[in-house]
């Protein structure tokens, strides 16, 4: 992809295209946070009315008042994401469009099912998608999914007993079309990072707002240097996620229970000893396998982090297709909100940069090309 | 008496586990030998189409086109893993040639049917590969419980014997020259 074409027909587009769309959206932004202001403010009026006049007088009654501050805050609710959506599909399909034919979906295109059937994340219960976009790029199906996969973990026992929610993923999906004909399922597990893969995980994230240079200084300073190597230690540990209850000590063993892999899928040890550190690999056929994952194909997943700032990196393959799940801390495709003016070029700019580095991600892998890599 | 017991107990399943480890690995490069052979037969089976609409077109290419006639013969009949690698290596090493040399040949190297061929064949190349890196590994864990220290003494009780690796050939090894080829 040249870079310097891109930015110039960036440019274009936003002159030409998104600037005319900004201005009206931005004029019904401002009265639509004014009146969500105002609708906000008496709600939490009558909220405030209807707990003190219970208080007050004892009457259960009051307490109707309730049910229209929940009402207000359910359209408000449904207003602002409206409204999200309608600069998701207006705004950010726009600057998508640089790369290839697009659309923001609202209906699931990764469903759950398809995610609990990889068994990657044995524990999730809950998926919620941020963003769902799908189309062509250079002839390619692409699809690109923004998501959380969470589940809820008790802790205590009777009165005391509390929930918390943890995060089993949080990042991309990206799944396209293989440029290899491959019939089977090869799943690939990032048991691993290392350190210099989570300083390069840093640098990545960092290059985009920081700039190379800067992002390169931080990613080598001493104080990510000892927190990368702590982290990459305690990698290698038998003893994972220590935790301190009222019950006493608690602790996993191995990192084998993150994951439920299908018993029809059989591991796969390959010749490269560092790829068999960082990835456990799972098929259904040790060849096919075998063809999909060639030399080059491992070394680029190693290196995967020069291109995009994912943490742990795991992969499925199966028939023609192949998804990348990214777990990454950065938030995607954010053009703006109810309380975030749209008229900041720079927000369009760093969605379009986060787009490269996407694209980036099926140039690296070569999957637009047939060439057997 | 209880340690006398224990002492029996992994003096008896000690010896099995190694036992099982051994005929589990040998399996598996049996396995991968099967892997191989399906392989090399798609190859086998692709060659005879590829060489007949390679004469229509490559006269002074006849010498070569008979010796992966009988080279293909030859390793269809083999029986030994170590024969079908020597085989496979010298069909390998003339079928590059002969690619090589439908570069010499305009009308062939367009021709819809042989473009088609080479692609298949590609991809059955891709697939060798793969199957003779699956064999490696296979044979590669065999070696080392064959010849390390305690399993090499039932693999020797058993007669199970160390196998030889796929390896590639020399000429593949060496360092590609762009200018041979553009």
């Amino acid at each position: 992809m040249d870079k310097a074409e891109l930015q110039k027909k960036f440019e274009q587009i936003y002159v030409q295209k998104l600037e005319p769309k900004i201005i009206p959206l931005e004029k019904e932004r401002k009265s639509v946070a004014k009146s969500s202001g105002i609708f906000g403010l008496s709600a939490c009026l009558l909220f405030l009315a209807s707990i003190g006049a219970y208080y007050l007088f004892k009457n259960a009654y009051i307490l109707l008042l309730l049910i229209p501050a929940i009402i207000i805050c359910i359209i408000l609710a449904k207003k602002q994401n409206n409204f999200r959506l309608k600069i998701k599909h207006q705004l950010l399909m726009e600057i998508f469009s640089l790369f290839g034919n697009f659309t923001y979906c609202d209906k699931e295109l990764i469903t759950r099912d398809e995610i609990r059937k990889t068994g990657l994340f044995r524990n999730f219960r809950y998926k919620r998608d941020d963003d769902r976009i799908a189309g062509n790029y250079k002839g390619m199906e692409v699809i690109i999914v923004e998501t959380k996969l969470t589940h809820n973990e008790t802790s205590g026992h009777g009165e005391q007993e509390s929930s918390t929610e943890v995060t089993d993923f949080n990042g991309l999906i990206v799944k396209t079309v293989l440029n290899k004909p491959y019939k089977g399922k090869t799943i690939l597990h990032q048991k691993a990072i290392g350190q210099a893969g989570r300083k390069q995980a840093v640098k990545s994230l960092l290059s985009e707002s920081l700039g190379e240079e800067q992002a390169d200084k931080i990613a080598n300073s001493k104080v990510v240097d000892a927190v990368t190597g702590v982290l990459a230690f305690a990698e290698k540990l038998p003893v994972k996620n220590v935790g301190l209850s009222q019950d006493g000590i608690s602790c996993e063993f191995g990192r084998e229970k993150e994951t439920r892999i299908d018993w029809k899928l059989k591991e796969v040890t390959l010749e490269d000893p560092e790829f068999n550190k960082m990835y456990e690999v799972y098929s259904d056929d040790q060849v096919e396998a075998r063809y999909i994952i060639t030399p080059t194909f491992m070394e680029r997943l190693k290196n995967i982090r020069e291109v995009i700032g994912g943490f742990d990196v795991h992969c499925m393959i199966e028939d023609r297709y192949i998804t990348l799940f990214i777990d990454t801390p950065q938030d995607f495709f954010e053009v703006g909100n109810m309380s975030v003016p749209l008229d900041n070029k720079k927000l369009y700019e760093s969605v379009f940069t986060q787009l490269i580095t996407i694209f980036n991600l099926i140039h690296y892998f070569k999957l637009d090309k047939k060439l057997g890599l | 008496m209880e340690i006398l017991l224990l002492i029996v107990a992994i003096a008896v399943i000690g010896p099995y586990f190694v036992y099982v480890q051994l005929i589990q690995k040998k399996n598996k490069v049996k396995e991968a030998e099967g892997s191989v052979d399906v392989q090399l037969k798609k190859r086998y089976d692709l060659i005879p189409n590829i060489l007949t609409i390679a004469k229509k077109f490559m006269e002074h290419e006849r010498s070569l086109i008979e010796d992966i006639t009988k080279l293909r013969t030859q390793a269809a009949s083999a029986g030994d893993m170590s024969e079908k690698i020597k085989l496979d290596n010298a069909i390998k090493g003339k079928m590059d040639q002969l690619m090589v040399s439908v570069e010499n040949y305009p009308q062939l190297k367009s021709d819809a049917t042989m473009v088609q061929a080479m692609q298949t064949y590609a991809e059955v190349e891709e697939h060798i590969a793969a199957a003779r890196r699956f064999y490696n590994s296979a044979v590669n864990d065999l070696n080392n419980a064959v010849e390390i220290f305690p399993s090499s003494v039932i693999a020797g009780m058993l007669n199970i014997k160390a196998k030889p690796y796929f390896e590639v050939q020399e000429n593949e090894r060496k360092a590609v020259n762009a200018a041979d080829i553009l």
